[in-house]
């Protein structure tokens, strides 16, 4: 589904460009869930970002592929019109937006770019409120502005409230779990579990083992400075949980 | 000109809608009144004085979204203890040489009285506009507030904004809050909404309509408020 080659993206910051990923190579096979696990600065979040169409990103070289298409031709909406899907790790306060009219929004245009019609309010709503149970967000959030003064668990369920919603091919959780309480966890957690099948994949962005109790992976990368380092299977996650990131230097 | 009076202890239901036509007002609040005036289709050059009598509470809405070229002029006199004054305003040029100018200015006479202003415009491609705000706050008066807050989005590099903001305090006792920001959209926000399948121009305009949504909700006539969230578009 997914096939990053030789990744190489730098990030600018002022006038001055600073490389993080160096040579990444990455293949997520349709029907599988991969954990990138590492340390602060190892590329992570930026990694994520980059998948999703952040501009302030350069490219260097490298290949992504992504369902047969270059994904570095397409702009962020035809990605996510593709089906691809970023939870955010901090998701964005739009004051002055209905919730629900931006997640409506958000569902008819990726439902317009698989050739179907688009949900009416009243059906939409009826959608919504099932998937909100599934996340336990009251329907009170529907009516207020996107993310504005939600708490930061509110947020991430918000954001896996969208997962649900927009059935996405690739999920990439960016640190879905920081910030969440057990409860919470658990609700994404079960979310999480209920998009797995054969015809998508879900890469876990994470710092620690919490989210992969719940939602097991197949495979755990360790990244660290720009790369995948050592990848293995949900053991390893166990282990650099039990010793740190440094037993593997 | 023409002369408006709000009686004492008079609420006036409806909004007093500010002609096409007539470049000049008057309008007095006695004790207790209270009105909204409404600048929504105004003349190209208008002035407007108002009058604030004790306790007297006026809301002021400007939607200022047509083609022309607008100078509107709108002095605040808080003559009576108590008096406040609300002044919303969204403002939006988009045509190349269109030029919208507004200057506010409003002096707390009394002790207790307030002012607040939230003024938001959105410039795009070669439109120019203004906005000049002056609070003064005469001597020996106490316990005043005072909020101003002006909001600016440049959508092209050829647009102009100037936000003056002015404050000419003589009195110690007083609550002043200001703010004024000039800037783009919010590119974190765009990124969002494009990361969900929204393509960049219906994003933009999603965000256009929040950034105006603020100063729309002021708007207490539901129908009047669907009228301005249409010319927007």
């Amino acid at each position: 589904m997914l096939n990053i080659q030789e990744l190489h993206v730098a990030i600018k910051d002022d006038e001055q460009e600073k490389p993080i990923l160096h040579g990444l190579n990455l293949n997520i096979q349709a029907g599988s869930v991969h954990a990138i696990m590492g340390p602060n600065g190892s590329g992570k979040s930026t990694l994520a970002h980059f998948l999703a169409g952040k501009a302030n990103y350069v490219f260097k070289s490298g290949q992504v592929d992504f369902l047969g298409e270059d994904l570095l031709a397409l702009l962020p909406e035809e990605r996510a019109a593709r089906g691809l899907f970023l939870a955010f790790q901090y998701p964005i306060d739009i004051p002055g937006v209905n919730n629900m009219y931006f997640l409506r929004t958000a569902l008819n245009n990726v439902r317009k770019a698989k050739g179907l019609h688009p949900l009416d309010a009243a059906d939409f709503l009826l959608l919504a409120k099932k998937e909100m149970q599934t996340v336990g967000l009251d329907q009170s959030f529907l009516h207020r502005a996107v993310n504005e003064g939600f708490s930061g668990g509110e947020k991430k369920r918000n954001e896996v409230l969208q997962m649900l919603l927009l059935q996405p091919k690739l999920i990439i959780l960016d640190e879905t779990d920081s910030g969440l309480d057990i409860d919470s966890l658990q609700l994404v957690g079960r979310a999480v579990n209920q998009m797995r099948d054969n015809n998508r994949a879900i890469l876990i962005v994470t710092h620690y083992q919490r989210l992969l109790d719940y939602v097991e992976p197949d495979v755990v990368h360790v990244m660290r400075k720009g790369q995948i380092i050592k990848s293995g299977d949900k053991t390893l996650a166990t282990e650099l949980e039990a010793k740190g990131y440094g037993f593997l230097s | 000109m023409k002369m408006i009076a709000v009686p004492d202890n008079e609420t006036m239901t409806d909004p007093i809608y500010l002609s096409p036509t007539e470049t000049s007002y008057s309008i007095v609040l006695g004790k207790n009144a209270s009105c909204c005036i409404m600048s929504m289709s105004p003349a190209p050059s208008h002035q407007i004085t108002i009058e604030q009598q004790e306790a007297s509470n006026m809301q002021y809405l400007s939607f200022c979204l047509g083609s022309e070229n607008v100078k509107a002029e709108i002095n605040i006199k808080l003559l009576g203890e108590h008096a406040t004054c609300a002044i919303d305003g969204l403002d939006y040029v988009k045509h190349d040489k269109q030029y919208h100018e507004q200057y506010i200015n409003i002096e707390h006479l009394a002790s207790h009285t307030q002012s607040h202003v939230l003024c938001k415009g959105i410039a795009d491609n070669a439109a120019r506009s203004l906005f000049h705000a002056r609070v003064i706050v005469a001597p020996n008066v106490r316990k005043i507030i005072v909020n101003q807050a002006s909001h600016h989005i440049v959508l092209s590099d050829k647009a102009e904004v100037f936000t003056q903001p002015q404050l000419e305090i003589e009195a110690n006792d007083i609550n002043c809050k200001h703010a004024a920001t000039i800037g783009q959209l919010d590119q974190e926000a765009l990124f969002y909404l494009r990361a969900r399948g929204v393509p960049m121009d219906e994003a933009k305009n999603i965000l256009l309509h929040g950034f105006a949504e603020e100063v729309i909700q002021k708007i207490k006539w539901l129908d009047v408020a669907a009228r301005v969230r249409e010319w927007l578009n």
